[in-house]
Parts: C-alpha cells; sequence; structure tokens
C-alpha cells in the first residue's frame, strides 16, 4: 500500500522511509506540505498518509483541512505525527481532518498499529465501494434484461402478426403475376413487381425482428475464424462503395472456436455496415483477430464482469463516434441515429450475443470514432 | 530546566527504532551529522539577531530531529532553547546556544567511537 510521508527533516524521512518500508508500505517522500499537497492531487494518490505538523510552505495542519476538503468518496486516512503533545494541539489536529495522532518521537509498535489500523480501514471502504458499485452494476442489468424481455416480446408479437400478413399479402401478389401474368397490362405488371419487391424488404426487416427475439437454431460448429471473417470480407467489398477500405489482420494459431458460421457472417455484416454509414462512405474499417490475455472488462450489451482469456474480433472505424446515451440505447430495436436506419443492427446483434456465449465491448468518442469488440471463448475453455 | 545529565546518544533506542539494521543506522547518523550542521548554522544568526519567533520554529526543528536519532542531551537543549524563545528569554537562549554546540560535537565524537 502506497503511504505518503510528509516530513521536512531528513533524519525522520529516512527513519519513517526505512521502517515503514520494512512493514511492507510503499513509502512516498515529501519534503514539505506543498510538494505533498500536488502529489495529493495526482490521480492514483496515496490514501494512507503520515503528516509532519511543522512543514515549509504548508504545514500538516493546513494540508489535512486541504485534503478534507477536495475529498471525494475515497477519504485517505491521516496520521498527525508531532512532537507537540498538548491537549489543544491533540484536539486541533483531529479537527483540522486527521484520523491519529502520534507524539514524536515516536514508537516503533504505536506507530505500526496506527498504520495497521489505517490499512484496515482503508480495506473496509474499499470493499463497501466494491460491493456498492456490484450492487449498481447487478440493478442495471437487472433493469435492462426487463426492458429487452419486454421490447422482446411487443417486437416479436408486431413480426408475428405482421409476418403473417405478409405472407397473404406476397401470396396474392405471386398469385395474381403468375396467373395472369401474360394477360395483365405491362404497367399492372410493373406495379405488382414493385409490390413484391418491397414485401421482400419488408419480409427481410421481419427476419431480423425475429433475429433479435428468438433467432434461428444455431448451428454451431469448430471454425475457422480469419478464412470464415475473410469470405466475409470478399462479399462485404460487393455491398460498400469502393471508398470504404477494409483492413484485417488476425494473430497466427488462434485456437478453435465453436460458432455458428452464418451468425459469424451477420455479425461481421451488421457491424462493417454500421462502421461504413459513420464514415459517411469514405474511410477504412480496421478488423482485427487477437487472443487477449487476462481481461478485466464489463460487457457494454449485459454488464457481465469479464475476465481470462478471450478472442477478440474487432472491428474499428474512423467515424463520428458515439455518444454515452447513444451506447446506453443501442442495443434496442428500432433505436437509430441514422435518418436512413431501421435501428435494426445492433438490435439483431444483441439477439445474437443473447443466445451465444459472446460478449461486447464499445468503445466510442464523438469524433473521432468507434471500437467494437467481440469476445468468444476459445473451445478449450 | 534542560537535562545535562542526559544520554548524549542512546545507541540501542535507534538501533531498535531502525529494526537492528546497523548499516542503515550508520547511514542515517552521516546524513543527521551533514544536516544538523547546516540547522545549527541557521540558528546562530537567528541568536545574535535575537529573534524569538525564528529561534522557537528552528529550536523546535533541531528538538524533533534530534529525539528521533535518539540524540537526547540535544534533544533537550533544544526543547529547553525553544521555551526560551516561548518565553522571550534572551538571556537563556544565549546561555544554551553554545551548550547545544558542545553537545552536538559530543554528539559526533560519541558517532565516532560506537558508529563510524
Amino acid at each position: 500500500m502506497k503511504l505518503l510521508i510528509a516530513e521536512d527533516d531528513v533524519t525522520s524521512q529516512m527513519i519513517l522511509e526505512t521502517v515503514t518500508r520494512e512493514w511492507g508500505y510503499d513509502p512516498i517522500i515529501a519534503e514539505d506540505g506543498e510538494v505533498a499537497w500536488q502529489i495529493m492531487q495526482q490521480e492514483q494518490a496515496p490514501q494512507l498518509l503520515l503528516l509532519d505538523w511543522e512543514m515549509p510552505n504548508l504545514s500538516g495542519i493546513d494540508l489535512c483541512q486541504n485534503i478534507r476538503k477536495h475529498e471525494t468518496d475515497d477519504p485517505a486516512f491521516i496520521i498527525l505525527l508531532t512532537s507537540r503533545s498538548r491537549t489543544e494541539d491533540i484536539v486541533m489536529g483531529l479537527e483540522s481532518g486527521a484520523n491519529e495522532y502520534i507524539a514524536k518521537p515516536f514508537d516503533n509498535a504505536e506507530l505500526q498499529a496506527r498504520l495497521k489500523v489505517g490499512k484496515r480501514m482503508l480495506d473496509l471502504q474499499s470493499e463497501r465501494k466494491q460491493a456498492q458499485k456490484e450492487k449498481e452494476r447487478l440493478q442495471k442489468k437487472l433493469e435492462l434484461t426487463r426492458k429487452m424481455e419486454a421490447l422482446g416480446q411487443i417486437t416479436g408479437s408486431i413480426a408475428h402478426d405482421f409476418n403473417n400478413i405478409l405472407g397473404i399479402t406476397m401470396g396474392y401478389t405471386s398469385m395474381a403475376l403468375s396467373r395472369f401474368g401474360k394477360d395483365v397490362p405491362a404497367k399492372m405488371k410493373e406495379y405488382l413487381e414493385t409490390a413484391m419487391e418491397s414485401s421482400e424488404r419488408a419480409k427481410s426487416l421481419v427476419a431480423k425482428m425475429l433475429t433479435y427475439t428468438h433467432g434461428e437454431e444455431q448451428e454451431a460448429a469448430p471454425l475457422d475464424f480469419a478464412s470464415t471473417i475473410e469470405s466475409c470480407i470478399n462479399n462485404l467489398h460487393a455491398m460498400m462503395p469502393d471508398t470504404i477500405e477494409i483492413s484485417f489482420k488476425a494473430e497466427q494459431d488462434l485456437p478453435e472456436i465453436l460458432f455458428d458460421p452464418r451468425n459469424l457472417e451477420q455479425l461481421v455484416v451488421i457491424l462493417c455496415e454500421n462502421a461504413s454509414d459513420a464514415m459517411a462512405g469514405t474511410g477504412t474499417i480496421n478488423i482485427r483477430l487477437d487472443w487477449q490475455h487476462n481481461i478485466k472488462a464489463e460487457c457494454t450489451d449485459c454488464q457481465t464482469l469479464l475476465e481470462g482469456d478471450w478472442i477478440e474480433l474487432s472491428i474499428a472505424d474512423t467515424g463520428t463516434g458515439m455518444s454515452e446515451e447513444v451506447i446506453e440505447h443501442i442495443f434496442e430495436p428500432f433505436y437509430t441515429t441514422k435518418s436512413f436506419g431501421k435501428g435494426m443492427g445492433m438490435a439483431m446483434l444483441h439477439g445474437i450475443l443473447n443466445r451465444t456465449d459472446i460478449h461486447t465491448i464499445i468503445e466510442s468518442t464523438p469524433e473521432i470514432g468507434t471500437k467494437i469488440s467481440l469476445l468468444f471463448q476459445p473451445t478449450s475453455s | 530546566m534542560e537535562d545535562c545529565s542526559a544520554l548524549i546518544f542512546d545507541h540501542a533506542a535507534i538501533n531498535k527504532r531502525l529494526l537492528g539494521k546497523t548499516e542503515i543506522v550508520i547511514k542515517i547518523a552521516r546524513v543527521f551529522v551533514e544536516d544538523m550542521a547546516i540547522q545549527l548554522a541557521k540558528l546562530d544568526p537567528l541568536v545574535q539577531a535575537g529573534n524569538f519567533e525564528p529561534i522557537k520554529l528552528q529550536a523546535h526543528k533541531i528538538k524533533g530531529s534530534s529525539a528521533n536519532m535518539a540524540a537526547l542531551q540535544m534533544s533537550e537543549m533544544a526543547k529547553a532553547m525553544e521555551m526560551a524563545a516561548k518565553d522571550s528569554n534572551i538571556e537563556k537562549i544565549t546561555e544554551l546556544h553554545p551548550k547545544l554546540l558542545q553537545s552536538f560535537t559530543a554528539l559526533k565524537q560519541e558517532f565516532e567511537a560506537v558508529l563510524f
């Protein structure tokens, strides 16, 4: 544990540094109050502090008050170390915000015991904070699950009814075309064919809605990811403007993954289309396949805490990026930021993620770009 | 009243404080001697000028540093000087100043004998 020692006397600095290091702390020395205050304003500042009272530039008392005034939700544990031993000094020290008060010359056993108290308090504080964070994460996950379930039911119900109606429309249109094809006027035939094409597009949309709600049965097979993605990229080239480049790099000797190749293609197409749209038709989509070890992250979709080794398929663009608010709603069906979008791409992705054990991490900065990673577990794990 | 009979240097106490690490005791003692010479040099013009508040602060610093190094006699002298400065007693300060310097000389001799 890091321990800030603010002490202007070099002999005391060396003694304190020696003994506290021996007790397992990681001492950081500040030769006056001002230096200590600068250290406390840095990120990852020490939380266990040993402050001398009399110091040049900023006294231990003023330093204590400054620290308490600017403290957030991680209060430091402050031990004031001083040769002042009158009751009014002790009261003043504690009222300035110190947790403990030790008289100089200090006794080793007492100092060690006080530091242990501080460490214990800070450990408890950290555990409480972690527990609170975990509670909030689980609450958010529960709310999200409920919301997505409700949306799934509504979407599924609409898709089902719409599919039936569409079946009738397409059936009769098809019958009209095949039975009276020769006799209908050319203009009428064109109308019927247009109606049929539009119905096909509607059917495709319904299929996407159904993928979001329950999807097709998975046909997982041991998959050579790199070659599946390469073949997918070849198809994407045909679908995308020439001004969009797609670069693909795959780490060698990746382990096998059990996954449905159709789903993998769907995922790559959805993410690449979104990347292309985000770059307004010009730019490079960088696709990478890497083995990431000992990761510690949270799935952006289901908020599950991810640890260990994962195969990461990342698709990055240099497009408009997304705000946190957009990311919060990105998996909801019909949610879109595009004027021409239907808001089903990422909802489909959510549907696939929901039925498999893959996860996603979205990193995005407005006006800089977006990287969406899909994390797969290797077959061996 | 300063305690001139106090031990010049409590070797056992500093050894215990530094967890029996003799080489560190020696290293810190050398730093202490260098630093204390500077601190005493700073005290000299203050005593000559009779500036009580700066004398009090400097004596306080010497008192703390000596106490940490287990230089008990010096610590007692500095404590008495701090009190005298608090009482604006220039006679006492003038009397204690050479005693403090002598105590430092005695301490250095003791360090030479038992540490260096």
